[in-house]
């Protein structure tokens, strides 16, 4: 179950018993299956990049947002801090490789594919954050299955460093799509929902909620792989 | 009668023993230097009249090509399957064949294909000449060495030639007239040496040389069949007989006489037109028609180092206006099998008016060949071809407009400082101190009610930050006099806001800080 960098897949190895401690055949048989979910194993990860916030990173499991898996965030209403909470990681995707030797994947370099996004990114905020404007891709569709399969094209085509959706209705088997998109090219997915949608299942690796309020913002972890969820507090990360 | 051939006096390589004819007769050769020896390729297209009246999809049914005095031209293999065959008149075919599908032969689009074809060539040697109606001579010898030899060279030629959708024969000569008549006679054995040329061009009929059906049938009353039967006729006699034009061809042929070709010059564009045997809307018949285009279209423009950023492609209908549809590439390419994607994205959604019977192409060369290579040094942050390919394909589905990258400019006025620009294009600028901007803007500033002279969102909105003066833009119509405040909403969310400061005086919600 260790954990080493660049793997991708998470290894359904048998569970390790402590020694001297008497485990029935059937319970270990049963600790065995991979479908079985267990609290405190504490050793699936993902290959991560760091989020650029702190207290974030400290609950992810790998220390930051999974490197090629699909991430669904969900909010109510644009301008819930969606941006400050990955502006951090898309300054980070523009540094030249030396300097950002973590974010290494096949994207590097490539375009920050905006598809579908709410309103005009504007480019004097982006290139004060520093975001590198010239590798913005700007996406513009009329449907939610066109965003989706626009996202897909980007991530199977390897030429993206992050691709950002816009979606309000995505089926399972879209879902699955971008995930095994994200996977083979090694490409981070960021998927923007309305809240609710987040209450029905999904592949995604890590979900989360962003709830706006006036003393701040809270991040809602509805679900990351083998991690339970959790409200994280308002000073999680603040916005610029 | 090869014996009665052999008292006269002869031509050249003869039997032993009538060398003194030979010195005779024997025309003078010009001494050949240390130059380089020519070596040319012939490619014969044999059904060239059927492809052109039927898209490249004669194989999958009866078709006829008619000449004029209604006598089949040429069968397309289900037709010679039911046993039709040239030269049987039409009537005659119909009746073996009662689903046949009957052509008129277009000569002046066999013309065009067979320019095209000698465009396409172009990449493989620098003279290429139309010979006749169905044939290109291909001077090769100085390609070889580029193209790892002959053999290497014909089998490439052949495999992309595959693509175009076109049957070819093949025969490789020293001299232009012996590569025709070998690849007339279907002889694709390579014949580079020019000592061997006598012997086999020797064996072969006659008939390949394409002289006049008199002059064959004068030599067929000699008992003269084929070519080595010739070469024992005396010069003279052959030559008063038969037509000097004979003699010479003979010996260009043999290489005794020089044969200069002029080349075939490229036109500057490309046009191509391929007919279909019947209406159909069928997109992937559609799309495999245009493939062969767009396999001519790279020879086109590999021959010329060139690329397109721009295909025009016209599908054709009966009765009515062709569609056009024009596929607008990111970067200039010349690829095919590029070309090939983009249509096949975009013809998801167009929606013909009606069944297509032709199939346009037309290309302008724009700009020189942008070399596949990768860069030497890998710079950051600098878009490769596959990079400009996603944009394409996105572009392709959703429409040129859809799919665009983002730019600064030097500008004050919040809509202005920024604008829509190709992807990959907008330059990164220094970074200047402006003061804070949201990451989202409207598309065009929306007002706000206004209640006991606050704005309202849903809500009274509470001042957090401001104001920042804006007064710009009076030289010209744009000028802007505005208040922008930095407020939050019941929810806390950050919005950008501004105050008319002349007009109307209303508040206006502009950008969010997300």
């Amino acid at each position: 179950m260790a954990f080493c960098a660049g793997t991708r897949r998470e290894t359904h190895g048998p569970p390790e018993v402590p020694a001297g401690f008497f485990v029935s055949e059937t319970l270990q048989a049963l600790l065995g299956d991979s479908r079985v979910w267990r609290a405190r194993s504490g050793g699936r990860t993902w290959r991560a990049l760091p989020s650029g916030h702190a207290r974030l990173d400290a609950v992810l499991p790998g220390g930051g947002w999974p490197a090629a898996m699909l991430t669904e965030i969900g909010l109510d209403r644009c301008g819930s801090g969606e941006l400050a909470l990955l502006m951090p990681l898309l300054e980070r995707l523009c540094r030249p490789p030396a300097e950002a030797a973590d974010a290494q994947g096949p994207g590097q370099g490539g375009w920050l594919a905006w598809v579908a996004p709410p309103h005009v990114p504007y480019a004097p905020a982006l290139a004060a954050s520093g975001v590198d404007i010239s590798r913005v891709l700007v996406v513009r569709t009329g449907r939610d299955d066109e965003t989706l399969w626009a996202a897909e094209q980007g991530l199977v085509s390897g030429t993206c460093s992050i691709v950002l959706a816009w979606a309000a209705r995505a089926g399972s088997r879209q879902l699955r799509r971008l995930q095994l998109g994200a996977e083979r090219s090694g490409t981070p997915v960021m998927l923007f929902r309305p809240s609710d949608a987040l209450d029905q299942p999904s592949p995604a690796a890590l979900r989360l909620k962003l709830i706006c309020g006036y003393c701040g913002i809270r991040l809602h972890l509805v679900k990351h792989r083998g991690g339970a969820p959790r409200v994280l507090p308002g000073d999680a990360f603040l916005p610029a | 009668m090869s014996r009665s051939a052999a008292s006269l006096p002869l031509f050249d390589t003869a039997s032993p023993g009538e060398g003194e004819h030979r010195e005779a007769c024997a025309p003078r050769v010009p001494e050949r230097g240390p130059r380089r020896r020519e070596l040319w390729l012939c490619l014969l297209f044999p059904r060239l009249p059927l492809e052109t009246r039927s898209g490249g999809e004669a194989d999958a049914m009866p078709l006829v090509i008619v000449e004029n005095d209604g006598t089949v031209l040429m069968a397309s293999g289900p037709a010679e399957d039911a046993g039709i065959g040239p030269g049987l008149p039409l009537n005659a075919a119909w009746a073996l064949c009662p689903a046949l599908v009957a052509r008129e032969r277009d000569e002046p689009a066999e013309q065009a294909a067979l320019e095209r074809l000698a465009a396409w060539s172009g990449r493989f040697t620098s003279l290429v000449h139309l010979a006749g109606p169905d044939a290109l001579l291909l001077e090769i010898g100085r390609s070889l060495r580029l193209f790892g030899g002959c053999g290497a060279l014909v089998g490439r030629l052949r495999r992309r030639l595959v693509a175009t959708g076109h049957e070819v024969v093949t025969g490789v000569a020293p001299t232009p007239l012996a590569a025709l008549w070998l690849a007339r006679a279907g002889d694709e054995t390579a014949l580079e040496d020019p000592e061997t040329l006598p012997d086999r061009l020797g064996r072969l009929s006659v008939a390949v040389t394409g002289w006049p059906k008199r002059t064959r049938e004068t030599l067929s009353g000699l008992g003269v069949d084929r070519l080595a039967d010739c070469l024992r006729l005396p010069r003279d006699g052959f030559a008063r007989r038969l037509g000097h034009g004979c003699l010479v061809d003979l010996d260009r042929a043999l290489g005794r006489l020089p044969d200069p070709r002029p080349g075939f010059r490229a036109p500057e564009r490309y046009a191509g037109i391929r007919e279909l045997t019947s209406e159909t809307a069928d997109l992937a018949l559609l799309g495999r028609v245009a493939d062969r285009l767009f396999g001519e279209l790279e020879g086109f423009l590999r021959a010329r180092q060139a690329s397109v950023d721009r295909l025009l492609l016209k599908f054709g209908h009966l009765g009515r206006e062709a569609t056009p549809l024009v596929l607008g590439l990111a970067r200039p390419d010349f690829r095919a099998a590029h070309f090939s994607v983009l249509l096949a994205e975009r013809l998801q959604r167009v929606v013909l008016p009606a069944p297509v019977v032709s199939v346009t192409l037309k290309a302008r060369p724009s700009e020189g060949l942008c070399p596949a290579a990768a860069e030497m040094f890998e710079a950051p942050g600098v878009m490769d071809d596959s990079a400009f390919r996603l944009v394409e394909r996105l572009r392709a589905r959703l429409g040129r407009e859809a799919v665009h990258g983002l730019a600064l400019v030097d500008e004050h006025r919040p809509e202005l400082a920024w604008q829509v620009t190709e992807p990959g294009r907008g330059p990164m600028p220094a970074a200047s101190g402006r003061p804070r901007r949201p990451c989202w803007l409207l598309s065009s500033p929306r007002r706000l009610v206004c209640r006991d002279g606050r704005p309202w969102l849903d809500g009274p909105l509470v001042l957090e930050s401001g104001p920042e003066r804006m007064e710009t833009g009076w030289w010209d119509d744009g000028e802007v006099s505005r208040d922008y405040w930095i407020m939050r909403d019941g929810d806390g969310i950050r919005l950008w806001v501004f105050r008319e400061r002349h007009r109307s005086g209303g508040w206006f919600l502009h950008g969010i800080f997300a």
